[in-house]
């Protein structure tokens, strides 16, 4: 399972994590794949404007996209 | 519905919209407002700022893209759009958004036509899908004789087709594909025109302002206009400004902030109090409750339509002039909660903070603009939040005034409204017989009013909202509107009330 943490801080909902929070729990082929959670405030680390932030298997990733969370997922699971 | 690719998925579109109302925040809390030459300078700066690569991204150069952020800074502002006024500066007639003065008038969407792709209009089109079947349903269902056949496909006569889609639905190959343009396919009124050059313009006399052809646009081209600037210069001026905040708040800034914590951001940014409008929908169920009794029970209307959303409203009045009468005549919940701050605090200012754009021209009206002097979006107070480095999780919890039953409470979600209504009428005539139906999405409302008239439905009772769900998917919200209408159901359990006419507080509006 890959982990997924997802800052749901007012910043970061600004930019988007709810709704790629929404969009990768929702999607059906990601179910057994990724487990994924909201969280608030990633130890700030988007103060200097580097929301939205995400965590993948606990390594941080500044300005998160839905496109540069699939290749990390995607890579991840190649990996296996 | 529409196509709702849009909606949900965070998209560059949206991310530019949403960095211009930050910037645009910025410029008016970082500035002194009275220093109109720096504030120019300044505002030139912006475009800039939110496109600096030096090759452009979407466009044909980045110096379109700085003009198209250009007007959408303006937009923010409140600024009427320049449309390709290349002899004038872009802060042109900016001393007049810098004051706490309303600005805005009812036009608040409009397309930019720099932005607009000019795409095709609504059109049938046969692909290489087609096998020419000896079948070929497409044409026997064909009511006008458009489809012919060439030495490989099916063909159709775009002079002769209606656009009725039954090919589409015939074919077994899955050959027909069906295009629209997304502001038109989002539009329930058909307000979508086209100019000389095929952009697409917005029929003023026919929009009614729902926002959905803001939201459904990949190309970010329409715009509808902001009046935070007024709002925070007006707070800058001490002026004491009451928040009104719209049910669907719940949610709207992350799964985790508290509804406490969102009343501690508004505060923060200037706000003296905030009230739920959740209130003014009890007061508004209240009315309806009765007038439904009035009208359907004891007179001589078949159904009585509800009155929140007045992009629902306007579009029964100008497409169904004939049941005028059957409309509610309520105040909206937006009104009836602003009539209450004002009564007991007459220089008071009220600010609706909520999903919806057709607030920001139902306020220019007359019979409201006396109650209502500025309306936001969830989205424009976020940008607020950021632009001002307030972090809603770092908040303390304020509480919040119990003034809002559950049923006021559930009003953002499609057929809340029509349920608490129904409450009030079981309460004040338990034999009454109420049938209830509820749309959301103008086309779907104008499909129930059409049934409605033919006898096809027997409603008695009948909700429209102009968003998908209702409120909670309007063009200004921040979160999924899955996730919202769970959400807002949570909260709405844990009122103290639970219909309309239990709340008390409805008394002092009346």
């Amino acid at each position: 399972m890959i982990k997924i943490k997802v800052c749901a801080g007012s910043h970061c909902v600004l930019k988007g994590s709810v709704d790629m929070l929404e969009y990768l729990q929702n999607d059906d082929y990601l179910t057994d794949k990724i487990s994924i959670e909201d969280t608030v405030c990633i130890h700030h680390h988007c103060e200097e404007d580097n929301s939205p932030i995400m965590e993948i298997d606990e390594v941080i990733l500044r300005k998160a996209t839905l496109e540069k969370v699939y290749q990390i997922i995607q890579e991840k699971l190649n990996d296996e | 519905m529409t196509n709702n690719i849009n909606r949900g998925l965070y998209t560059d579109v949206i991310d530019i919209r949403r960095k211009v109302f930050v910037e645009s925040a910025r410029l008016i809390l970082s500035n002194d407002y009275h220093n109109v030459d720096k504030l120019k300078i300044e505002f030139q700066k912006v475009p800039g700022k939110i496109i600096p690569s030096k090759d452009p991204t979407y466009r044909c150069c980045v110096y379109k893209e700085r003009a198209i952020v250009g007007e959408r800074l303006r937009a923010s502002l409140g600024l009427p759009l320049r449309k390709g006024e290349i002899d004038s500066p872009v802060y042109q007639g900016l001393e007049t958004a810098l004051s706490h003065q309303k600005i805005v008038t009812e036009e608040i969407v409009n397309v930019i036509p720099d932005a607009c792709e000019k795409c095709p209009t609504e059109a049938y089109k046969v692909t290489d899908n087609c096998r020419k079947c000896l079948a070929h349903p497409c044409s026997v269902v064909c009511p006008v004789n458009a489809i012919s056949f060439n030495s490989q496909y099916a063909v159709i006569d775009q002079e002769k087709c209606i656009n009725c889609g039954r090919c589409k639905t015939a074919c077994p190959y899955d050959s027909i594909t069906h295009y629209d343009r997304p502001c038109a396919a989002a539009c329930g009124v058909d307000a979508i025109d086209s100019d000389a050059s095929n952009r697409a313009v917005i029929n003023q006399e026919k929009c009614v302002k729902c926002g959905m052809c803001i939201v459904a646009c990949p190309f970010g081209a329409i715009v509808d206009k902001s009046e935070f600037v007024q709002l925070l210069i007006a707070s800058e001026e001490n002026k004491k400004v009451y928040a009104i905040i719209a049910p669907s708040f719940i949610g709207q800034f992350g799964p985790r902030i508290e509804p406490g914590q969102i009343i501690n951001g508004i505060k923060k940014i200037g706000f003296d109090e905030v009230m739920e409008v959740a209130f003014g929908a009890d007061v508004a169920t209240n009315k309806e409750g009765e007038e439904w009794l009035h009208r359907v029970k004891e007179g001589k209307f078949s159904f009585l339509g509800t009155s929140c959303c007045p992009s629902w409203v306007d579009m029964a009045l100008q497409d169904f002039p004939e049941i005028a009468d059957n409309i509610s005549g309520s105040y909206t919940p937006m009104k009836a909660s602003a009539m209450m701050i004002k009564k007991n605090d007459p220089e008071a200012l009220v600010c609706f903070i909520g999903p919806c754009i057709a607030k920001k021209s139902e306020s220019t009206r007359p019979e409201v603009r006396e109650e209502i002097d500025y309306v936001i979006t969830f989205e424009e107070l976020a940008s607020i939040l950021v632009a001002k480095d307030i972090e809603l999780s770092d908040l303390e919890s304020l509480p919040l005034p119990e003034l809002a039953s559950k049923a006021g409470r559930n009003y953002p979600v499609s057929g809340g409204v029509a349920h608490a209504v129904y409450e009030n009428i079981r309460h004040l005539d338990p034999e009454a017989e109420v049938l209830i139906d509820k749309r959301d999405s103008l086309k779907e409302c104008k499909k129930m009013i059409k049934e409605v008239l033919v006898g096809k439905n027997k409603a008695n009772l009948i909700e429209g909202m102009a968003c998908p769900g209702g409120c909670v998917g309007g063009a200004g919200i921040l979160t999924p509107i899955n996730r919202t209408t769970r959400a807002v159901g949570t909260f709405a359990e844990s009122s103290q009330y639970h219909s309309s006419y239990q709340n008390p507080h409805t008394e002092e509006v009346q």
